[in-house]
């Protein structure tokens, strides 16, 4: 659950080298940087890898947040700019073959885990990335609209309209999955 | 727009495994501290104030260079305003033969009587 009340004092903490408020910054906001990285790039282990990497680079420049108390909206900036320009150098890179080969699993996921990650994923690809960001801001991590709201910079009308076009989509999408494997069985 | 419709993400999430993300979460928090505790160092932060102490000396440079460039060439323009005229009454006063009172060559000559 995002901290932001206590994040003024967090970062103020943080500027001064305290490594109590680093760590629970991480700790609460590394999921929803996860799941911001995850909208944008659509691969978990890669999201992961930038949801890391914005941290730190956020933490280095942590002295350009002028309104603590908006850490989140800040941080998560940040994180899109990072999954974005990842984007555009795997582009550049031309690894469409390799975005072909199956995702690797997790290194403690369970066996399953892949199976049932791979038609969310797929599914997921289908929403717009506001969609993206929404359903997995609130969904996943349990962000209220008014949180989501404040952290992506549109109003809570828009996220609550966003929630329900990707749940309707996610909906659908899993269900004909689902139906689909019947018929196959 | 209930709990009940939510989707379930649960299988995208990144601390099914607990110990693996709490793992990555303090290795995520010291690699902060420590580029933070870097970035405070006495040599970060000379290096940190090099770049713009170099372009402002470099600045300062240029704009001394411009001025004594300007001043140069004002110097050269003022002492070809003084002699251009002697040139021109000494030639006066060789074409028409005419000889130039003393004051008057003295003048000429940039020089003074007293």
């Amino acid at each position: 659950m995002p901290i932001d009340d206590r994040a003024p004092e967090l970062v103020a903490r943080a500027r001064r080298g305290d490594p109590a408020a680093f760590d629970e910054l991480v700790r609460s906001y590394l999921r929803p940087a996860y799941a911001v990285a995850l909208a944008v790039v659509g691969r978990p282990a890669d999201a992961e890898d930038i949801a890391q990497d914005a941290f730190c680079l956020a933490f280095e420049k942590l002295d350009s947040c002028r309104d603590p108390s908006r850490f989140a909206g800040w941080l998560l900036t940040i994180v899109k700019n990072q999954a974005r320009n990842w984007l555009v150098k795997r582009k550049l890179r031309d690894v469409s073959r390799m975005s072909s080969l199956p995702e690797q699993p997790d290194q403690g996921a369970g066996p399953d885990a892949s199976a049932l990650r791979a038609p969310l994923l797929a599914a997921l690809a289908l929403l717009g990335e506001a969609q993206r960001e929404v359903v997995l801001l609130h969904d996943l991590e349990g962000w209220t609209h008014g949180e989501i709201a404040k952290a992506l910079g549109i109003s809570e009308v828009m996220s609550r309209q966003h929630l329900f076009v990707a749940r309707k989509k996610l909906r659908t999408q899993l269900e004909g999955g689902l139906s689909e494997e019947r018929i196959h069985d | 727009m209930t709990e009940e419709d939510k989707v379930d993400l649960s299988p995208l999430d990144p601390a099914r495994d607990p110990a693996r993300w709490d793992t990555l979460v303090r290795g995520v928090a010291s690699r902060a501290l420590a580029a933070h505790r870097a970035r405070n160092t006495l040599a970060f932060q000379i290096a940190a104030w090099g770049r713009p102490v170099l372009a402002a000396a470099a600045s300062l440079a240029i704009v001394s260079w411009a001025l004594a460039w300007s001043s140069d060439s004002g110097e050269m323009r003022t002492s070809a305003d003084t002699t251009q005229p002697a040139a021109y009454q000494l030639a006066g006063w060789a074409a028409t033969g005419k000889l130039p009172e003393t004051p008057q060559m003295m003048s000429a000559l940039g020089g003074s009587n007293d």
